[in-house]
């Protein structure tokens, strides 16, 4: 496999460590908020679900689980969009630069 | 000549469905729906418009399997999520909320977790690596043949058992809300599948599902709302009469027994969420979009549409439990808590009847066959993909072979596939295929998503870990689901199951992983040297797409 210049050049460049960083730990973050989550919402259905069962006042039967569920709805629609928009602010433009410098 | 041979197919096909509209108030037993058949025909004319349009500008490969990449974020964000949304979601979830309550719902939020997944750790790195396969991605540094080999394998497995289900489905669905015989159903599908997808690609497939998506949620927010506005759009209006007639009481509003055992709960939520991720119609998605920013706005525009159309689906199920649940003109013989019309996947469609009439029932019997179609061809030409791309091209040819070569081997595939789904649908249609919708969501969290997140995420992936680890999550997840109560004791008649659970993913899936680990860290062979030694360049592509900026073509090792 030959060495491509622009490959080195990209990795050499001083902001490509700080670009990947920077997604990784976005990435990963909003990852761990989600399945963190979902996955403590799965085990309070699969070991306690009697906790969901909460009525939200005393004088209905709506219980605790219907805004919960809606908020889950709610809770990963906003990470995605808390991901794209960090993204484009902070990504794009660096990848570009990035690019365009190591390209010269 | 393209063109003149589609109308003509066209023609015939529109013939043959007016054909059947006239017939099918003799077939006994069942009432043809004219709003429905009018409404259906309307649909079928407007994608075979698409198809017409679209087989015009396909010529390149790119165009056939990708649509030239040409595919905004916003317009892929609906394709996906139409893929999702299918009609198991549309009547299969409605009706387990009408029957179970907030069981149901919680599919709902198992399969939108998916979304954000695929979106964080995904979705950039797919479109910044793959062209038109996700084995694309896995074989970027790996040796082509072995590891495309092992991903259409699984591929064509997860589309196949896929395609079974949805024609089974198409069948029973048309046949009721129709009024046409069960076979004339699955084949009226199965020849608008393969029309769309060998005449269109990719271009019409994601058209076809872009106009069926809008139609869905449309008509799926008009009946929620409709039957919402019955309670004076209070939830807890509705909430405590729907308490008030089910037979389960207060208990339909809080997680219930489906989910009681913690490791089969834990085991169907991996395998949704992972699975979603790892099916490859789904995938194929990213690849139709020019750029990763695009990629980025398609998962969440699709997280969006089913959220919402989530919510609808919500409000449907608990709303039918009231309206439909105590009309006795539902009912099997006027029995009110007997046997639904057309069986339990109807409560949705008797709701829109309830809240909407004939009309509104007719297009949201429209919209579920539709539903139906466009599902079937974005699976149809998912798997044409796989064996025209990843075993002709790739495996066999070894990239020799020409776009148009690729593209003839493919449509041809699809004919194929569609013949194929057509005889198992019509094999299938007295059987009982609820095990096939977990099968095949554990297949693909446990053949797909491993392999494909350790090839972009992990160096030590070698083309013997990619393999072993992709056959192992394919025959345990497979294995499992055999031996589970759904297929040795309900379909085989075993007395008693040999694997305890119902879903396979929580054993298959980390299976898959360490299998492809192992393999991975036993290989000391030289290639898989030099495979390690590719990941950093196959890295810095995925991090930053440059190749394709800077036009240069994908590199391929």
């Amino acid at each position: 496999m030959s060495t491509d210049t622009t490959y080195g050049r990209i990795v050499n460049h001083p902001r490509y460590a700080e670009l990947v960083g920077r997604r990784k730990r976005l990435a990963w973050l909003l990852a761990g908020c989600t399945l963190g989550v979902f996955f403590s919402f799965v085990l309070i259905i699969a070991f306690s679900p009697s906790i969901l069962a909460t009525p939200v006042s005393a004088s209905g039967v709506t219980t605790i689980a219907v805004p919960i569920g809606v908020a889950m709805i709610a809770y990963f629609w906003i990470l995605t969009g808390i991901y794209v928009r960090r993204a484009s602010r902070d990504f794009d433009g660096l990848t570009d630069q990035i690019i365009r410098e190591a390209l010269k | 000549m393209k063109g003149r041979l589609l109308q003509s197919v066209g023609a015939l096909i529109l013939a043959a469905v007016t054909g059947l509209a006239f017939a099918a108030p003799e077939s006994k037993g069942q009432t043809a729906n004219i709003p429905a058949i009018a409404m259906f025909l309307l649909f079928v004319g407007i994608t075979l418009g698409i198809t017409y349009w679209a087989a015009k500008r396909t010529k390149t490969a790119s165009d056939y399997y990708a649509a030239g990449g040409g595919i905004t974020g916003t317009q892929n964000g609906f394709a996906i999520a139409g893929d999702l949304l299918s009609a198991a979601t549309l009547l299969g979830i409605s009706s387990l909320i009408y029957a179970k309550g907030y069981d149901g719902f919680l599919y709902c939020l198992c399969l939108i977790v998916a979304f954000p997944m695929i979106l964080f750790i995904m979705a950039e790195r797919l479109r910044n690596l793959g062209r038109y396969t996700f084995a694309d991605v896995t074989s970027f540094r790996l040796s082509q043949r072995p590891v495309r080999t092992t991903a259409a394998i699984s591929s064509l497995t997860v589309v196949i058992f896929y395609l079974i289900a949805q024609m089974v489905g198409a069948g029973q669905v048309i046949k009721l809300l129709f009024g046409i015989e069960y076979w004339i159903a699955v084949v009226a599908v199965g020849v608008l599948m393969v029309i769309y997808v060998t005449f269109g690609g990719m271009l019409a497939t994601t058209w076809v599902q872009i106009v069926k998506a809008v139609l869905l949620i449309l008509g799926g927010t008009v009946v929620a709302l409709l039957a919402f506005s019955k309670f004076g759009f209070s939830f807890e209006t509705l909430a405590s009469k729907a308490v008030a007639v089910h037979k389960d009481g207060i208990k339909i509003l809080a997680p219930g027994v489906m989910f009681a055992d913690p490791v089969s709960a834990v085991s169907l939520a991996l395998g949704m969420v992972f699975g979603t991720a790892g099916l490859p119609h789904i995938l194929m998605r990213f690849f139709t979009v020019p750029n990763a920013v695009e990629s980025r706005k398609s998962a969440f525009v699709a997280t969006g549409l089913m959220g919402f159309f989530f919510l609808m689906i919500g409000l449907i199920g608990l709303s039918a439990v009231v309206l439909v649940g105590t009309d006795p003109q539902y009912f099997e013989g006027g029995t009110i808590g007997g046997k639904l019309l057309g069986g339990g996947n109807m409560p949705s469609m008797h709701l829109a009847h309830a809240v909407g009439g004939n009309l509104l029932l007719g297009f949201m019997a429209a919209v579920a066959f539709a539903t139906i179609l466009a599902v079937v061809s974005g699976l149809a030409l998912a798997g044409a993909s796989a064996i025209s791309h990843d075993i002709y091209a790739n495996a066999i040819k070894k990239g020799t072979a020409t776009e148009q070569e690729e593209i003839r081997v493919s449509k041809t595939a699809s004919l194929g596939l569609g013949i194929l789904a057509v005889v198992l649908g019509i094999m299938f249609e007295k059987h009982n295929l609820a095990f096939l919708s977990g099968l095949t969501l554990g297949i693909a969290a446990s053949a797909n998503f491993p392999v494909l997140i350790l090839s972009m995420y992990w160096k030590g992936l070698t083309t013997r870990g990619a393999v072993l680890g992709g056959l192992a999550g394919l025959i345990s997840a497979l294995a499992l689901v055999v031996c589970s109560k759904a297929v040795w004791v309900t379909v085989l008649g075993n007395p008693a199951p040999l694997f305890p659970y119902e879903q396979p993913a929580l054993f298959s899936m980390p299976l898959a992983f360490f299998i492809a680990w192992l393999a991975s860290v036993l290989d000391t062979s030289e290639s898989a040297a030099r495979e390690r030694a590719a990941f950093a360049e196959q890295d810095v592509l995925a991090e930053t797409g440059y190749h394709r900026k800077a036009g240069q073509p994908v590199a391929q090792h």
